[in-house]
């Protein structure tokens, strides 16, 4: 059974990329998916200038804020997101160099500003109960977005929640046991598939979770405060240079 | 130094490695179940191109919905636009096609004839419009019906009507035309059984001194003939057109030397991206021809809802007190906070003022945002998080050319719980209280000390196209723009434009002299580029004021606009949420010397409309304006005009006075379309610039207004209903 999921799974992967659909992971990309990485590293190596991030975000570097990595899969961009002070209940907001604010309800993306088709907010609270329990279910997930008209389009998604194991995280120098979760959508106009990693308080330590059409899939992950510090003092000494 | 920075960037570079590594582990130890359950979804599918089949019409080489010369049975969809270049042997086609509404689409086309008055080209105009009668159902034909240079006397004047079938690859396009499209293997008009007189045409190729006239009197008479097509689309690239003609080119055979061998035609369409298709095809029997067309849709661009930076997030009160962050202070200190914040996000605050212990009210300049809502939006989250906590409620009074211009109240608990309520949008448009602001103009007490008086100026450049001259189908004057402006009190502004053509050939248009017999208000344009060097484009000083509720006045004087100067006053009548407005304006003027300095000419003129708007929702908005013309000339201006919620704009207009067809001279009234494409529609940062044109297929003098800044409806409808509700869904972006 597992054996012929996979051939179908592999056959519509081949099908899907002979159709240059890269929103989807390939057979290659998932079996080697630093490649895809790569290239992205090297064009910030190769990239002369770093845009200066903006007045709030330099302001949250001279702080011990938070840190979160993000790396966008459709556009290979990373960044380092700082919490911000600011948050609205169990709602957090986390800034990106650009300006742009990501807002988890614990680990759960339930808003963007400034990604293009932006969320504007998101019921994920059922899948948030099943994902941190660790358990099989499914959940009904609403998205609103902003398009290009200034409308708000709201989308409803039945979502598949598994537990898919236990899966090792690397983290720091060394690795943190997660129950890996996977959550498959279906929409209307079309489905994605979110990915988590839940460590043993039943925190999203790491996810992949889903941002809308411009920009995709985004890939989350909680950072130890010595790694945020050496990251942000690099980045300091970057644009401390590049500034004159 | 560059050593160490070098090595600071290594560093970060290999700290981001090592993550994206172990990131990419994580991925790939999970392989083969992400690629399993991956199998199903196509998460980008829609912005990557795969499309349904025939998710787009083919365009015919007249650039409208159809086969290679013959017109389709299809519509673009609603708000799609079709730019498109055709060529074969001689005949060159540009034209424009636009999805006004689901069903009804618009064509202006320039159409350049080689040698087709003997041995010059013929400079065609030419608009059509069609209709989508029936959309295709599962069992039944798509169905439409269209007029094709509708003026009815001009050389691609035909008339159709077509029905077309998907049966999966391929479609099946048969259809009856009369005009051109009833030339080849005609017979007798079969709506001759209603009128005998619609069994003949009045035959002839228009004189250029005809064209442009609305000759309704031709539509669907004379002969008429069946036309027919098959189109197979052989991949998502590849698109395979065979067609039947009726169309027999005689007066191009005749003229040109057009070889009409065969009524069948050949093509193959190529699409070379999402937006753009090559076309080539063999037509007639003897010619080859290339089409290329690109088509965009108005509603959406390159960037959804835009990818500015965020606003400020909400900062709860009791958040701020656990923080130990304390809101209260002096009311200076904390207008100095509120000015701050608003600085931060391109909001100027102008005013403020507690007006109760638990109300604050302050008066902004949205310099910014061309979604009002989403100033709104801001300036709510910085007052959210900067007023003392006793502070319920915000009164938000956007203020434009020193006017009140609306009150939207909003209550500070509201911010703090919908931030992140799903349906907040709504939610906050339904809580939020929108009304008049003609009671509560901005005092001077009330004035942020230093708004007023405010001087300022700036440098840029500008483009100005002409558009039509038989001798050159666009000239452009291209050059540096001064502005400056001194504002003395909140509604009186003084200012100017002057303007530098550094280059172009606007000028040349002077070689061929007007030869209007009405005075010349506007058909001197060339002279006015030709004898300016520096060119003063306006030099005024503008009064505005509030004479009542829903009442808006403005008084201006002085050089008015490129070729006239003198005094202007209007008033308009616009509730603060309702579909309907009026307004009236009285202008007294007298011509401007060509040079564009200080000089007056002898001509004066009393002008004026009685104008109405009309907002029938969806973005559809007509307008009409009914009075005196500059030449002196009496009629009205008809408009309509489609505005998506995102500012991008497109219409048409026509005018019809007291002056003949005759008097008027090339084209017999004035008319034209009009487009507005906000440049936060393509840049995806909000913006009050963009590219406007009113393109007129010839600039006459009859049926011409003023050229007057600042009309009052325009300044003021995008701070009332419906424009804030349509764009509401930007306030918490």
């Amino acid at each position: 059974m597992r054996m012929q999921r996979n051939l179908l799974a592999s056959a519509l992967a081949s099908l899907l990329a002979l159709a240059g659909c890269s929103g989807t992971l390939t057979q290659e990309e998932a079996s080697a998916p630093a490649a895809k990485v790569f290239p992205a590293v090297k064009t910030i190596m190769n990239s002369r200038k770093v845009p200066p991030p903006v007045p709030e975000y330099l302001a949250l570097m001279k702080t011990d804020a938070a840190g979160m990595f993000s790396f966008a899969q459709e556009s290979g961009a990373f960044d380092l997101l700082r919490q911000m002070p600011v948050s609205n209940g169990p709602v957090s907001n986390w800034m990106s160099r650009g300006g742009t604010i990501f807002s988890f309800r614990q680990g759960m993306l339930v808003a963007t500003r400034g990604l293009g088709d932006d969320t504007m907010e998101a019921d994920a609270s059922q899948t948030l109960a099943l994902v941190t329990a660790r358990r099989n279910g499914r959940a009904k997930r609403f998205v609103a977005h902003l398009d290009g008209n200034n409308h708000i389009v709201q989308s409803t998604f039945l979502c598949d929640v598994k537990n898919e194991g236990p899966n090792a995280l690397a983290q720091g120098t060394g690795t943190v046991q997660t129950t890996y979760m996977t959550e498959t959508c279906y929409g209307s106009d079309y489905s994605f598939l979110n990915l988590y990693w839940i460590g043993s308080q039943g925190r999203i330590l790491q996810s992949r979770q889903f941002t809308g059409t411009l920009v995709g899939l985004v890939t989350f992950r909680s950072l130890d405060q010595p790694t945020v510090q050496r990251l942000t003092d690099q980045l300091a000494a970057r644009l401390g240079t590049t500034a004159q | 130094m560059s050593h160490r920075k070098g090595r600071a960037w290594a560093g970060l570079c290999a700290s981001i490695s090592m993550l994206a590594l172990s990131v990419a582990q994580a991925h790939a130890q999970d392989g083969s179940t992400t690629v399993a359950s991956e199998g199903f979804g196509t998460p980008m599918a829609e912005i990557l191109g795969q499309e349904p089949l025939w998710a787009r019409p083919s365009l015919s080489f007249y650039g409208t919905p159809g086969l290679i010369d013959m017109p389709g049975a299809w519509s673009l969809a609603d708000g799609e636009g079709a730019l498109s270049a055709s060529n074969f042997d001689g005949n060159l086609r540009l034209a424009f096609t636009f999805q006004l509404s689901p069903r009804l689409s618009g064509t202006f086309r320039y159409s350049v004839l080689d040698k087709f008055d003997k041995t010059i080209n013929r400079y065609d105009r030419s608009f059509d419009i069609r209709y989508q009668i029936a959309e295709e159902g599962d069992l039944t034909p798509a169905v439409a019906v269209g007029l094709q240079d509708f003026g009815g006397t001009g050389v691609y004047a035909g008339e159709y009507l077509t029905f077309g079938k998907t049966f999966d690859r391929l479609r099946v396009t048969g259809g009856i035309g009369w005009g051109r499209f009833g030339s080849y293997n005609g017979f007798s008009n079969p709506l001759g059984v209603l009128s005998d007189s619609l069994k003949s045409r009045p035959a002839h190729v228009p004189d250029i001194n005809e064209t442009g006239k609305l000759d309704t009197g031709n539509w669907f008479r004379g002969d008429a003939a069946l036309f027919g097509g098959l189109q197979y689309q052989l991949n998502d690239k590849v698109v395979l057109t065979a067609e039947y003609s009726s169309d027999d080119y005689e007066a191009e055979a005749e003229r040109m030397g057009f070889e009409h061998n065969s009524p069948f035609n050949f093509g193959v369409s190529y699409r070379l991206s999402k937006s753009t298709t090559l076309t080539g095809a063999y037509l007639y029997g003897s010619a080859l021809g290339v089409a290329l067309q690109y088509t965009f849709n108005g509603k959406y661009g390159p960037y959804p809802g835009g990818v500015e930076p965020a606003a400020p997030p909400v900062l709860p009160r009791d958040q701020a007190a656990a923080l130990g962050w304390r809101l209260d202070g002096s009311s200076e200190q904390v207008r100095a906070r509120v000015k701050a914040g608003l600085e931060k996000v391109k909001i100027q605050l102008q005013g403020y003022e507690q007006t109760s212990p638990s109300s604050v009210r302050v008066y902004i300049l949205n310099p910014t945002y061309d979604a009002v809502p989403e100033a709104i939006g801001r300036t709510a989250r910085v007052l959210t998080n900067t007023l003392p906590p006793q502070i319920e409620t915000f009164d938000i009074v956007p203020v434009g050319n020193g006017l009140s211009l609306s009150s939207v109240t909003i209550r500070r608990s509201d911010m703090e719980q919908l931030e992140f309520d799903f349906d907040s949008s709504w939610k906050m448009y339904s809580r939020a209280r929108i009304a008049d602001a003609a009671d509560e103009p901005m005092r001077r007490d009330v004035e942020v000390p230093g708004t007023y008086p405010d001087f300022s100026y700036g440098l840029g450049t500008y483009v100005t196209p002409a558009y039509f001259d038989p001798d050159a189908p666009i000239r452009v004057d291209a050059g540096l723009a001064f502005n400056m402006a001194y504002v003395p009190l909140r509604n009186v502004i003084l200012s100017t434009q002057l303007r530098y053509a550094v280059v172009g050939n606007r000028a040349d248009g002077a070689d061929r002299s007007s030869n209007s017999v009405l005075p010349h208000v506007r058909s001197d344009a060339a002279l006015y580029a030709k004898e300016s060097t520096i060119q003063m484009n306006h030099l005024t000083a503008e009064y505005f004021y509030r004479p009542g509720r829903d009442l808006y006045g403005r008084v201006t004087a002085g050089y008015l606009e490129d070729m006239f100067a003198g005094v202007s006053t209007e008033v308009l009548w616009k509730p603060v949420s309702g579909p309907l407005a009026l307004g009236a304006e009285i202008n007294y003027v007298q011509q401007r010397d060509y040079d564009m300095g200080f000089g007056l000419m002898d001509y004066k003129v009393a002008t004026g409309h009685v104008s109405a708007y009309y907002d029938w929702g969806n973005g559809y908005m007509t307008e009409v304006d009914a009075g005196r013309y500059l030449a002196g000339d009496w009629g009205a201006t008809f408009s309509l005009d489609r505005e998506f919620a995102n500012g991008f704009r497109i219409g048409a207009f026509f005018t019809k006075t007291d002056v003949s067809a005759e008097d008027f001279g090339e084209g017999s009234f004035d008319k034209g379309i009009r487009f507005w494409i906000p440049l936060s529609r393509v840049a995806g940062e909000p913006s009050m610039s963009g590219f406007g044109q009113t393109i007129r297929p010839l600039t006459r003098d009859g049926g011409q207004r003023l050229n007057i800044r600042n009309r009052l409806y325009d300044t003021v409808r995008d701070y009332h209903d419906p424009e804030l509700q349509e764009d509401w869904g930007r306030f918490w972006r």
